[in-house]
Parts: C-alpha cells; structure tokens; sequence
C-alpha cells in the first residue's frame, strides 16, 4: 500500500465515526483534465461558501470511458438539490450521493492503487478541504525493518539532505538483507551491537562470495 | 513441483520466481499518523531468495501477506524452510534499492524437488550488481 493510501484511509477514519457521505460528481460530456480540475475548483468555492462547516476529503478518478470525474466524502448531510444548483452552476452534470459506513471510504483508496494516467502526473489525487486536520504523508511514521535500519544508519552516518538517496537506499536493503540472513537485530549489526560500534569486516564477515550488488 | 510441472505453469502464464530460501521471516510492518495517533499494520511473510543465475548473484526479496484472520501471526507457518529451493508464484516484480522485490498472492511456496531446480550456482568474487555498497561507510 502507498503512503498515499495509506493517508486517505487514515483521514476516514478521522473524519467519520459512524458513517459518510458518498458523492459523485461528473460530466455529460468528457473535458479536457485541466478544464474538470477548474470547474471542480468552482464548485467546491461555491458549496463552502453555503456551507462553511463542510469538511471531508476528495478523490479524482480518470474512468475509462467518461474521462476524469470526482468522489467526494462528507461527514455530513448536504442538501442534493441545493448541491445539485450549485453543481450545474458551475459546469457540471450529474450527481449521486448514498451513505456509507466508514469502511466504505476504502472503496475510493482503490482509485489511489491504480496506475496514474500520465496527465495527472505531480497531481494530487486525492486532498482534504475544510476546517480539519487530515492525514498528511509527511505526518506518517513506518515502522519496518528497512525504515528502523534506515533510521540507524542515518543516525550512525550523519546522513542529512537527498545527497546520495539511492546508494543509501542500497545500503539499507543490502544490511536488510544481512539481517535477515543473519539474524541480526533489526537496526543492529552482529552479536546486538549498534552499527557504529560495527568495523567494515563485521559487517562483511561470512558475505565474501555472497555479494549481492 | 517438478520441472515440467514448473515450465507448464510459466507456459500458462504465471510469474515464477525459483531459487533457494536463504531466509523466511515474519515481520510486522505499520504506519502511524503521528498527529492523530491512528495505526494501520500488516504482518508480513518475509522471503529472501537466492536466485539460481549462472555467474551473478541476485536476491529476490519476496512477501506474502499473513491473512488477517489469523489470530497469532508469529506463529504462521511460513511455507519455506531455508537452504531449500521452492517455487513462488508472485503477482508482481519490480527491481528496487537493488534487490528483484515481489509479492506473492495467497498461494504457498511449492518445493522444488532435488535435482529439479538445482542449487544455485556459485557467483564468481565481486560479480554482482555493482559492488557492495559499504562505499558510504
């Protein structure tokens, strides 16, 4: 699962304690991304404007065959047929709302697995709106193996900045492997010993042939 | 599984990965918003796998999720015994931080029989995918 996914469900899970507000908001015809992103940007201004209090979460999609559209999860009841004014107010075609429960909301992290459609490439595909602290990806903490060896070797190797990211994600991976071969500690080398108290050799010791990069 | 058993199931399209277990672990793996202290985990069925290739060394770093209704997951049963050479059948592969990473679907690894699969052959000193990366030590 994505840190993305990952942060949608945990913001459900935040916003509702017993159930939501499914909508579905699309067009007649299929528009270009950039026009569906400006007319979504006009509706959300409009319904926030009739109701200040609205929170939720927002999630778009690129159907097959009726181009991009949007889910929306609300914590609260909205009037449809005030929505739906709104909605063609400001471009947009039809609308469906159901209630769901809370485990419901998983259904749209879904949309967050699927392959990215290269025009919505650096876009966020899902946001927050509202008064209400959602789940951002900087916000998560993975505990794992690789990330508490991460961690070590950062702690142990000064690491700071993007400098060197991808030889420093081999590095990892290949003590993980180590680790794991070896039955070491996670985040420690031989015999329980933190890494920077571990001499090149140790580290090496027993994996001459079996070099894996 | 034996060998014509393996190629008939690569033949019908499904993605194999063959080499011995150097390591079958379960690990819990989580994340946790830090803000509202909400916590999603998973526990994983972890698999480091020596990739019978003639003259380079890989590693294939293969999980499996551990079914959710399982009450006591350290306890699962892994499905490899290390220093054996099995099947796995996976559902995806990519190349990452140097390793061939896969995930597997529900189905268990298969033992391949002796003889059948072979014992890896032995890399030859510094082959591999570009040196160990102790460099940054």
């Amino acid at each position: 699962m994505t840190k993305s996914k990952t942060a949608f469900l945990l913001s459900t899970q935040i916003l509702g304690k017993q159930s939501l507000y499914m909508w579905t908001f699309t067009f007649a015809e299929v528009l270009n991304v950039k026009d569906t992103r400006k007319r979504w940007n006009h509706l959300l201004t409009l319904m926030r404007e009739r109701w200040p209090q609205m929170c939720g979460v927002r999630v778009f999609e690129m159907h097959e065959f009726h181009g991009l559209h949007v889910h929306l999860v609300t914590n609260r009841f909205l009037d449809v047929n005030e929505a739906r004014k709104l909605a063609h107010q400001a471009g947009w075609g039809r609308i469906d709302v159901k209630q769901i429960p809370i485990e419901g909301a998983a259904y749209l992290g879904k949309y967050l697995s699927k392959e990215r459609p290269p025009c919505l490439k650096r876009w966020r595909l899902w946001a927050g709106f509202g008064e209400w602290a959602w789940t951002k990806i900087k916000d998560l903490i993975t505990q794992s193996r690789f990330s508490t060896i991460y961690r070590a070797c950062k702690e142990w190797l000064g690491w700071t900045g993007k400098k060197g990211f991808f030889d420093r994600m081999k590095f990892v991976a290949w003590l993980e492997f180590r680790s794991a071969v070896e039955g070491w500690i996670d985040g420690c080398g031989p015999g329980g010993k933190p890494l920077w108290m571990c001499c090149r050799a140790e580290l090496m010791e027993g994996a001459a042939v079996e070099r894996p990069f | 599984m034996n060998a014509p058993e393996l190629l008939r199931k690569v033949c019908t399209g499904h993605l194999m990965i063959v080499g011995e277990v150097r390591s079958a672990e379960i690990k819990e793996s989580g994340v946790v918003d830090k803000n509202s202290g909400l916590r999603v985990s998973v526990w994983l069925l972890v698999y480091f796998v020596e990739l019978n290739r003639e003259h380079e060394f890989l590693v294939a770093k293969i999980t499996r999720r551990v079914p959710r209704d399982v009450a006591d997951p350290t306890s699962y049963p892994t499905g490899a015994e290390r220093g054996k050479c099995y099947a796995f059948e996976v559902e995806c592969v990519e190349r990452k931080h140097g390793f061939v990473s896969a995930r597997m679907g529900l189905a268990e690894p298969t033992e391949i029989g002796p003889g059948e699969g072979g014992a890896p052959v032995p890399a030859p000193s510094g082959a591999g995918m570009g040196g160990t990366p102790l460099s940054l030590v």
